[in-house]
C-alpha cells in the first residue's frame, strides 16, 4: 500500500496528457511497475501520476524493412512477445533479453517505454536495442525529438527527458539479418535484476558480420561498447582477437558492488561473457 | 483398527477451498469499526533511546491510540522471556518496534507515525557471534535476571543464552585411537522463512475483560498461553483463534507480533484492530533461521572409522532468543547426526548479535547441524581417499548402537542404511553423469543423510475430541494447525480407520478457537501426526467403547463382541444382527420411547512416554520421542566460467514409518528440497558493514522460483513401522529441507573438485574456489 496522497489521472488524448504532466510533482507511468514498487517504499512520492496507457495512439506496433520496427511507448513486454513475430524474427536478442524481464505477470504490465524511462543500469531490454542502434521518440506540449538511445541516459535512474516530455514510440532500424544472444546473469532465473546482461548482436552474420555489444549493470548507464566493436571489426575471430575484444568491453565497464554481486565479480564476467557468447551462437569455437 | 484410508492418497481435504480462493486467511477477516494498526520501528542495529516522544500522533484525528514500552512493559518469549513488545530503553536490532498505532485507517496510522518523535544514541553493535563472545559490548547487560525454563544454560558475560555440551566417551582417549585428525570449518548466514502469507493477527478486548486474538499462528495454544503470561492475563480470558496459515516454517510458532496488536487492543477496548506485516515487516521484524559458525576436529581410524568428534557451533542468535534457545540446544544434542562416535564432545553456543531475531524455522537446527556434519563427513571421504557413501556407510547409527545423548538405537527407530542404498539407488550413485559437450559445463552427484527427532518439551501434550452427530456423521477437534503440510487431510484418514468409519462422514473442525478445541501443544517439530495419532487413538477407543457399550445393553452381548463398520455395530459371530449407528450415537431409544446413553464424544490425550531432560554436564538423557532417518541426493551442473550451479536432479527417501498419504508426503518432500536449494544457492540476510539489513524485500532476498527448480525430483520412503505410534507413523515434515545443501555441495565437489564450506554457493564463491585449486 501506498501511504500517502496522490492524483491519479488517466488522460486519453496526448494534449490531454500533456496538460497534465505540465503541473510540477506530476510524472508519467505505463505499467507502474517500477513506480509503484517506489512510491510504496517512499522513495518516490509524486503529487499526481499520469498513466498514458490509455492513449490509444501510443498503443501501435509495425514494422517495415524500410523504417524498421516502430511501437509505441503503451505496448507491453508480453504483446511484443506474443502478437508480434516480427520481434522474435528480427531482433531476436531485444526478443530474448525482454522474455527474461520479471516473471510473466510483469510482463502483462511492464513496457520497453517504462523500462528506459526508468532509465536503471540494469534495464534488460536496453542493451540489445542499443546493439540495434535504437531511437526514441519523444513529445511534448512544444513539439517532438528525435534521441539516439545512447544518448538518452545520464546516470542511474537520469535521462534528457524534461518536465512534460513523454516518450512516444521507439523506433529500432532494421539493418539485416541479426543473430546474438542477451545473456542474463542473475541470480534466479526468473523474477530477478540482472547482475550483469550482455547483449551480443551481430548483424548480417554470414556477410559483413557486424558485431555489436551493449552491457546492463556494469556502469552508471546502459553501455555500448563501440571501442570494442571498433577493434573486431573485420577482425578474423581468432583466440587472441576475441580475447582483445573481451578486454576492451571489460576495460570499458565500471561496476559496482550491491546485493547482486560485487565489482569484482562483474567486472570479471564482463570479460567472461562476451567470449562465452560468441562461442555459444558458434561464431568462435576455441575452448580456453 | 482398520486399514482403509491410511496408506492411500486420499484427496487433499482443503483442496477446494484453496483452489477457488475462498480459503480465509487473517487478511480477509474484517469487523465493522475495525481499526489499523502501524508499527515505528528502530533504524538501527543497537542504539539507546534517549527520548520517545508520541504526543503529536496522539493529538492526530482518526488515531485511537499510541502505545510503547512505557504503556505497556511486557516482555514474552516462550524458552526465556527476554523479547520486549516494545523497545524498552534501548533498540538492539534493525526494525524492532518502537511503539504502535492504532487508527481509523491504514493511511492515517502510517501519517500518525511521522509524529512520532524519537532521538536516538548509538550505541557499540556486534554483528559476528564470535566476537559477541569475547563480551566487549553486552546486548542483554540483564540476561541473569530473565525468567526463563531452568534447562537453558546462559553466560551472560558473554552473550551467550544457552550453553549445551555434549560429554560421551573420552574424546581425548578417541584422538589418541585415530589415525588422522581432520578438522574443517563451516558457515551458514541468517535465512527468512518467506511465507506466502506475512505475519498477522487481530485483537479484539471486550468490556467484559476477555481479550480474542485472530493470528496466522502454528500454534494456537501456546500463543494464548504466551499472550496471557507476558500481559498478565488469566488463560480462560484470552481466546486464540487461528484460520488457515498461509505457511509457516517455524516462523509462526510461539508468539510473535501478536504482542502489538493486543497491547493497542488492550487500550481501545470494543475495538478489533488489525495488523498485517509488509514483506519488508516480514523479513525484519519476526524471525529468522539463525546463521552458525561450526568448527569440526574428528578422528578417523584408516579404515574410515570415526572414533571421535569435537565440535563447536556458535550460533548467531540475533538480539533475542527466545525460541531460538532450543534450536541451539537441539542442533547440540543432535550432533553428529546419524553417525555413530564413540567419544563425543559437542559444544553449542547460542549468542546474542544485533542482527534479526533467530527462532524456530524448518529443521530447527538440523539445516545447520547436518550442514556442518556432512560437509565434514565429505572432507574426511576425500582426505581418506574413501568413497563419501562408504564412508558414511560404515559409520551409520545402527541398531543397538547409542546416539550422542545415550538414547540406544532398536530396530523400530528406522534405518538410515536402506533411506541412503534407496536414494544411492535413484541417484544412480557411481555412475558418473554424462558430461555436457561446452567442456566449460561439469556435472557431478552428491549424496548426504540425516536424522531429526522432534524438538519439544518433555511433556509437549495433545488431545482430541470426536463428536458424532444425528447422522453418524463425526466432527473431529484437534488443534493441529492446517500450515499447508496436509494434516487435516492425513488425520482425516487416520481417524476413518481410528473409528471404522467412511472418512467422507468425518470433517476436522477449523478454524482452531482456543476456547472450543482440545489442547495442542505446538504444530511445530514434525511431530503431529505421532503425537495427534498416539491422542486419536485414545479417542477413537473411547468413543467405540461408548457406542459398544449401548448397544451391548441393545444386544445383550458382551462389549467385546460387537464391532464398528461403516454405518452399523454388529455382532461380531452373527454379522446379520446389528444397529444402525444413527439409533445409537445420540443415546439409544427404545420402542416404549425411554432413552440410554446419550450423545457419543470420544475423548483422547496423550504426552511423550518416558522422557526426561538432559544432564547439563554431559547432555545424557532421554530427550528425544522418536527420530526420523532419511537421506537426500543431488546432481548439478556447473559452469566454470560463470560459477552458476544449476540443480539437474533431487532426491529425498525419508523413513517415515508409514505414509499415510504418499500424495501429501510426496508434496511435502517435493516442496522442503526446494526450500533446502534455496539456501543452498542464493538464500542469505545480508547487512552492510554498519549493519543495516540490505536484503529486506524480495527484490534482494532470493528465493528459488519454479524457473530454478530440478527437471527431476523423486521422493521416496522407508517404511520402519515407529512402535511409539499407535498408527506406526513418524514425522517427515522438516527433514526435506535439512540434507539438501550438503547433498548439492557434494555434488558440486564431484563436478568440479572444489569444497563450498560456506552457504550459499554464489557464482561468485564458486569461481572463487576454482581459482584456488587452480593456484595450489
Ligand atoms: C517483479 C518485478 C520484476 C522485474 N524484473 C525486471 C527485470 O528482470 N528486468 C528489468 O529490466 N526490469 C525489471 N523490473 C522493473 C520494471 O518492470 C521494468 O523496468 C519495466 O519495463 C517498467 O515498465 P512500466 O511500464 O511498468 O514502467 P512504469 O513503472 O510505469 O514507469 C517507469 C519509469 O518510466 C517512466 N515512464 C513510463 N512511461 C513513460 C513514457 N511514455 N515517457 C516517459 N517516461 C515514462 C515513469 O515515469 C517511470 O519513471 C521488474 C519489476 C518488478 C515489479
Amino acid at each position: 500500500m501506498i501511504a500517502f496522497d496522490f492524483a491519479y489521472h488517466k488522460p486519453t488524448s496526448l494534449q490531454e496528457a500533456f496538460e497534465l504532466l505540465s503541473e510540477e510533482g506530476a510524472i508519467p507511468i505505463m505499467g507502474s511497475t517500477d513506480v509503484v514498487v517506489k512510491m510504496r517504499a517512499r522513495r518516490l512520492r509524486p503529487k499526481a501520476v499520469v498513466d498514458l496507457k490509455f492513449i490509444d495512439e501510443l498503443k501501435f506496433f509495425k514494422f517495415n524493412p524500410e523504417e524498421g520496427m516502430v511501437f509505441g511507448s503503451a505496448v507491453t513486454m508480453n504483446e511484443l512477445i506474443e502478437d508480434h513475430p516480427e520481434v522474435k524474427e528480427h531482433y531476436p536478442v531485444f526478443y530474448q533479453a525482454i522474455k527474461k524481464v520479471g516473471a510473466y505477470q510483469t510482463r502483462n504490465r511492464a513496457t520497453v517505454a517504462g523500462n528506459i524511462g526508468n532509465s536503471s543500469p540494469a534495464a534488460d531490454s536496453v542493451p540489445p536495442l542499443l546493439t540495434y542502434n535504437a531511437k526514441l521518440k519523444i513529445v511534448s506540449k512544444e513539439g517532438e525529438r528525435i534521441v539516439e538511445l545512447k544518448d538518452f541516459f545520464t546516470g542511474p535512474g537520469k535521462n534528457v527527458l524534461k518536465q512534460g516530455e513523454i516518450i512516444h514510440s521507439i523506433i529500432v532500424p532494421y539493418e539485416g539479418k541479426s543473430i546474438g544472444m542477451y545473456y542474463k546473469l542473475s541470480r534466479i532465473k526468473a523474477v530477478d535484476l540482472s547482475t550483469i546482461g550482455v547483449a551480443l548482436t551481430v548483424i548480417d552474420p554470414e556477410g559483413k558480420r557486424d558485431i555489436r555489444i551493449a552491457l546492463a549493470s556494469v556502469a552508471p548507464t546502459p553501455l555500448r561498447v563501440f571501442e570494442a566493436e571498433d577493434f573486431i571489426r573485420s577482425k578474423e575471430l581468432t583466440k587472441e582477437n576475441v580475447e582483445e575484444f573481451a578486454k576492451i568491453v571489460q576495460k570499458n565497464t565500471s561496476p559496482i558492488t550491491d546485493a547482486r554481486g560485487t565489482k569484482e565479480y562483474r567486472y570479471e564476467m564482463a570479460y567472461v561473457l562476451p567470449i562465452k557468447i560468441l562461442r555459444e551462437i558458434g561464431l568462435y569455437k576455441e575452448v580456453n | 483398527m482398520r486399514n482403509k484410508y491410511v496408506g492411500k492418497s486420499y484427496p487433499r481435504v482443503d483442496a477446494y477451498e484453496k483452489v477457488t480462493g475462498t480459503a480465509t486467511y487473517v487478511t480477509d477477516m474484517f469487523f465493522p469499526g475495525m481499526l489499523y494498526a502501524a508499527v515505528l520501528r528502530s533504524p538501527y542495529p543497537h542504539a539507546k533511546i534517549k527520548k520517545l516522544d508520541v504526543s503529536k500522533a496522539r493529538e492526530l484525528e482518526g488515531v485511537r491510540a499510541v502505545v510503547t514500552a512505557e504503556d505497556s512493559p511486557y516482555r514474552q518469549g516462550i524458552y526465556l522471556v527476554d523479547r520486549p513488545i516494545f523497545a524498552t530503553d534501548r533498540v538492539r536490532y534493525v526494525g524492532e518496534p518502537v511503539a504502535a498505532v492504532a487508527a481509523d485507517s491504514w493511511e492515517i496510522a502510517q501519517k500518525a507515525l511521522e509524529l512520532i518523535e524519537v532521538e536516538y544514541e548509538p550505541l557499540p553493535a556486534v554483528f559476528d557471534p564470535r566476537e559477541a563472545m569475547k563480551g566487549e559490548v553486552l546486548i542483554h547487560p540483564d540476561l541473569a535476571n530473565y525468567e526463563r525454563m531452568p534447562i537453558y544454560n546462559i553466560e551472560p558475560e558473554k552473550n551467550v543464552f544457552h550453553h549445551h555440551k555434549t560429554r560421551k566417551g573420552d574424546i581425548e582417549k578417541g584422538f589418541e585411537e585415530a589415525d588422522y585428525i581432520i578438522e574443517g570449518e563451516y558457515y551458514l548466514p541468517q535465512i527468512y522463512h518467506a511465507p506466502l502469507e506475512p505475519h498477522g493477527a487481530i485483537a479484539y478486548y471486550g468490556f467484559d475483560g476477555n481479550l480474542t486474538v485472530w493470528s496466522s499462528a502454528q500454534s494456537p495454544f501456546t500463543l494464548r498461553n504466551l499472550i496471557a503470561h507476558a500481559f498478565k492475563i488469566p488463560r480462560h480470558k484470552v481466546r486464540v483463534i487461528a484460520p488457515y496459515v498461509g505457511g509457516g516454517f517455524g516462523g509462526k510458532a510461539g508468539i510473535n507480533m501478536e504482542g502489538i496488536v493486543v497491547a493497542l487492543a488492550l487500550k481501545v477496548p470494543g475495538k478489533h484492530i488489525k495488523l498485517i506485516y509488509t514483506r519488508e515487516e516480514d523479513i525484519m521484524a519476526t524471525v529468522v533461521r539463525q546463521g552458525m559458525y561450526a568448527k569440526v576436529k574428528a578422528g578417523v581410524k584408516k579404515d574410515g572409522t570415526i572414533v571421535a568428534w569435537q565440535e563447536e557451533m556458535i550460533f548467531d542468535g540475533g538480539a533475542y532468543a527466545e525460541y531460538g534457545t532450543n534450536v541451539v540446544r537441539a542442533a547440540g544434542y543432535t550432533t553428529p547426526g546419524p553417525y555413530y562416535v564413540p567419544n563425543l564432545k559437542v559444544d553449542s553456543y547460542g549468542v546474542y548479535t544485533n542482527h534479526f531475531v533467530g527462532g524456530a524455522f524448518r529443521g530447527f537446527g538440523h539445516g545447520e547441524l547436518h550442514w556442518a556434519v556432512e560437509r565434514h563427513m565429505d572432507k574426511i571421504a576425500q582426505e581418506l581417499g574413501m568413497d563419501p557413501l562408504e564412508l558414511r556407510m560404515k559409520n551409520l547409527l545402527k541398531p543397538g548402537l547409542t546416539n550422542a545423548m545415550g538414547q540406544k538405537i532398536h530396530e523400530h527407530t528406522g534405518d538410515v542404511e536402506a533411506c541412503l542404498k534407496k536414494a544411492a539407488e535413484l541417484i544412480e550413485y557411481g555412475k558418473k553423469p554424462e558430461q555436457p559437450k561446452d567442456p566449460k559445463k561439469r556435472r557431478g552427484k552428491g549424496i548426504a543423510a540425516l536424522v531429526k527427532a522432534p524438538a519439544m518439551p518433555t511433556n509437549a501434550a495433545s488431545s482430541v475430541v470426536i463428536k458424532f452427530h444425528e447422522d453418524a456423521t463425526v466432527t473431529l477437534q484437534v488443534s493441529i494447525q492446517e500450515i499447508g503440510q496436509g494434516f487435516n487431510t492425513a488425520i482425516t484418514q487416520m481417524a476413518a480407520d481410528a473409528l471404522h468409519i467412511p472418512a467422507e462422514k468425518i470433517k476436522v473442525v477449523f478454524p482452531i478457537d482456543t476456547d472450543a478445541n482440545p489442547y495442542e501443544w505446538q504444530t511445530v517439530a514434525s511431530r503431529a501426526l505421532w503425537t495427534v495419532g498416539n491422542a486419536l487413538y485414545r479417542a477413537a477407543e473411547d468413543a467405540l467403547n461408548q457406542i459398544k457399550n449401548i448397544a451391548s445393553q441393545v444386544l445383550g452381548v458382551a462389549p467385546y463382541n460387537l464391532e464398528v463398520e461403516d454405518d452399523r455395530v454388529y455382532i461380531k459371530y452373527d454379522p446379520e444382527t446389528y444397529i444402525p449407528l444413527t439409533d445409537i450415537v445420540m443415546g439409544y431409544t427404545y420402542p416404549d420411547g425411554h432413552a440410554i446413553g446419550g450423545p457419543v464424544i470420544g475423548r483422547g490425550s496423550f504426552v511423550p512416554e518416558r522422557l526426561t531432560n538432559l544432564d547439563p554436564e554431559t547432555g545424557q538423557g532421554n530427550v528425544a520421542a522418536e527420530w526420523t532417518f532419511g537421506a537426500e541426493a543431488a546432481e548439478v551442473e556447473v559452469d566454470m566460467e560463470t560459477g552458476e550451479v544449476k540443480v539437474l536432479k533431487l532426491v529425498g527417501v525419508f523413513d517415515a514409518g508409514r505414509v499415510v498419504n504418499p500424495m501429501v508426503a510426496t508434496g511435502q518432500i517435493i516442496g522442503g528440497m526446494v526450500q533446502g536449494m534455496g539456501p543452498a544457492l542464493f538464500e542469505q540476510i545480508k547487512y552492510d558493514e554498519k549493519g543495516n539489513p540490505i536484503t529486506i524485500s524480495f527484490t534482494d532476498y532470493k528465493l528459488p522460483t519454479i524457473a530454478d527448480i530440478p527437471e527431476e525430483m523423486i521422493a521416496d520412503f522407508v517404511e520402519t513401522y515407529e512402535a511409539t505410534s499407535a498408527f506406526g507413523v513418524r514425522g517427515i515434515a522438516e527433514h526435506p529441507m535439512i540434507s539438501v545443501p550438503p547433498a548439492i555441495a557434494a555434488a558440486i565437489y564431484d563436478a568440479i573438485g572444489v569444497n563450498l564450506n560456506e552457504m550459499p554457493f554464489t557464482p561468485e564463491k564458486i569461481l572463487r574456489a576454482l581459482k584456488e585449486k587452480e593456484n595450489k
